[in-house]
């Protein structure tokens, strides 16, 4: 009876866990255990394989002898494609992240990042902010047009004082106030803060 | 086709495990026929491979490829009779793009293309009539049977009525938290 190909199995399992997560799963895979670094693996076996039946210098347009070096290339494209996909999804939900939470990532969000996609994220966010200063406007406040200058909203978790237009705010946990929507946007996109709507 | 190459949803349709026959020998591959402890593979030996694999080695006419079971003619004429009814997600959630591919590849080619069109053309209608008419209800029951791309269609339909809604009520202004936020602040509260 037939059984399956090993090559490729694990890409699949990364991609398939991107589509399942809320937002981005942990880098590397479930549990941490090194997904990416398993494909790379695999890809570079199947890179020796390759060199090892070609140094054999058979003729590969027959199909006994080219059959299985076919099957080695596909399943390195393959691999690669997953591993490239796989990033790319990451990277374009980070820029993302820049333009709906701010400059800083929050900090249950940061635990899913590799190292270098966090500094991916701030590297985006230093080009944004310079730009934005260079033409002296927020680009990612009101991303949709505001129909009054002040919201009222309840404090979801504790922030501190912050300084608005009008004075500093104490926002303690289970209150409620009337602010300036540009002072407190980008809380309520971080989710420390909720939009009361009468 | 170039930004499909990044697309999750294209890849992993091309997962899709597709019957085929090897055509000649062949070095090496014996491990995919369990029933033989030769290191090479023999002609004639039938293998599941992935969709992906298998197009690369069809192309070179090295195996040669057969519809899965849920392609076949008779199963085709058991969906037309009520495109509706058959829960397509169970079969294979990339269901139309995976029967392209294949179609390029069989010799009936050119009518699983057309029964292909003709069940996501009548399923299409129901999707946006059940999309447009469920506000404030439990839609998992309505899209278990749809495949990924219906399932995108019925979301973009969805969000539409309730876009309609929320800016008839006034409401789409609110500012609303990131996505990923919410749901576990909320859930950090319900642990507290």
């Amino acid at each position: 009876m037939t059984s399956i190909l090993p090559y490729g199995a694990k890409g699949r399992e990364l991609l398939l866990e991107l589509k399942r997560s809320e937002w981005l799963p942990a880098y590397n895979g479930k549990r941490q255990d090194d997904g990416v670094r398993q494909v790379l693996g695999e890809i570079d076996a199947l890179y020796k394989r390759m060199r090892s039946r070609m140094a054999e210098s058979r003729d590969m347009r027959e199909p006994f002898y080219g059959c299985p070096l076919m099957v080695y290339h596909a399943s390195t494209l393959r691999n690669k494609r997953c591993l490239l996909a796989y990033l790319k999804y990451r990277a374009d939900l980070i820029g993302n992240l820049r333009w709906d939470a701010g400059s800083a990532i929050p900090e249950d969000l940061r635990r899913k990042l590799c190292a270098e996609e966090a500094q991916y994220f701030s590297a985006y966010d230093n080009i944004l902010s310079d730009y934005m200063r260079e033409v002296d406007l927020d680009l990612a406040a009101d991303m949709e047009p505001p129909k009054n200058l002040y919201v009222e909203v309840r404090v979801l978790r504790d922030c501190g004082e912050i300084d608005t237009v009008s004075g500093p705010v104490v926002l303690a946990k289970d209150t409620t106030h009337n602010l300036r929507r540009s002072d407190v946007e980008h809380l309520i996109r971080q989710g420390a803060l909720e939009q009361v709507t009468s | 086709m170039a930004s499909a190459y990044y697309d999750l949803d294209a890849i992993l349709a091309e997962e899709e495990r597709v019957p085929t026959t090897f055509l000649s020998d062949a070095q090496d591959l014996g491990i995919l026929d369990s029933s033989s402890d030769n290191d090479d593979l023999s002609r004639g030996t039938k293998a599941e491979l992935p969709l992906w694999l298998a197009t690369t080695l069809a192309e070179r006419i090295w195996v040669k490829l057969e519809l899965p079971r849920c392609y076949q003619s008779r199963f085709r004429t058991y969906l037309l009779a009520d495109p509706t009814v058959v829960a397509l997600s169970e079969r294979s959630p990339t269901y139309y793009e995976t029967g392209f591919r294949l179609a390029s590849f069989v010799r009936e080619s050119s009518s699983l293309c057309d029964s292909l069109i003709r069940t996501l053309a009548t399923r299409f209608k129901g999707v946006i009539d059940k999309a447009q008419n469920s506000r404030n209800e439990d839609i998992s029951s309505l899209t278990r049977s749809m495949t990924a791309i219906e399932r995108r269609l019925f979301d973009l339909a969805h969000q539409g009525s309730i876009d309609i809604l929320l800016w008839k009520q006034r409401d789409s202004e609110r500012i609303h938290s990131a996505r990923g936020m919410k749901r576990k602040l909320g859930a950090a509260n319900a642990a507290r």
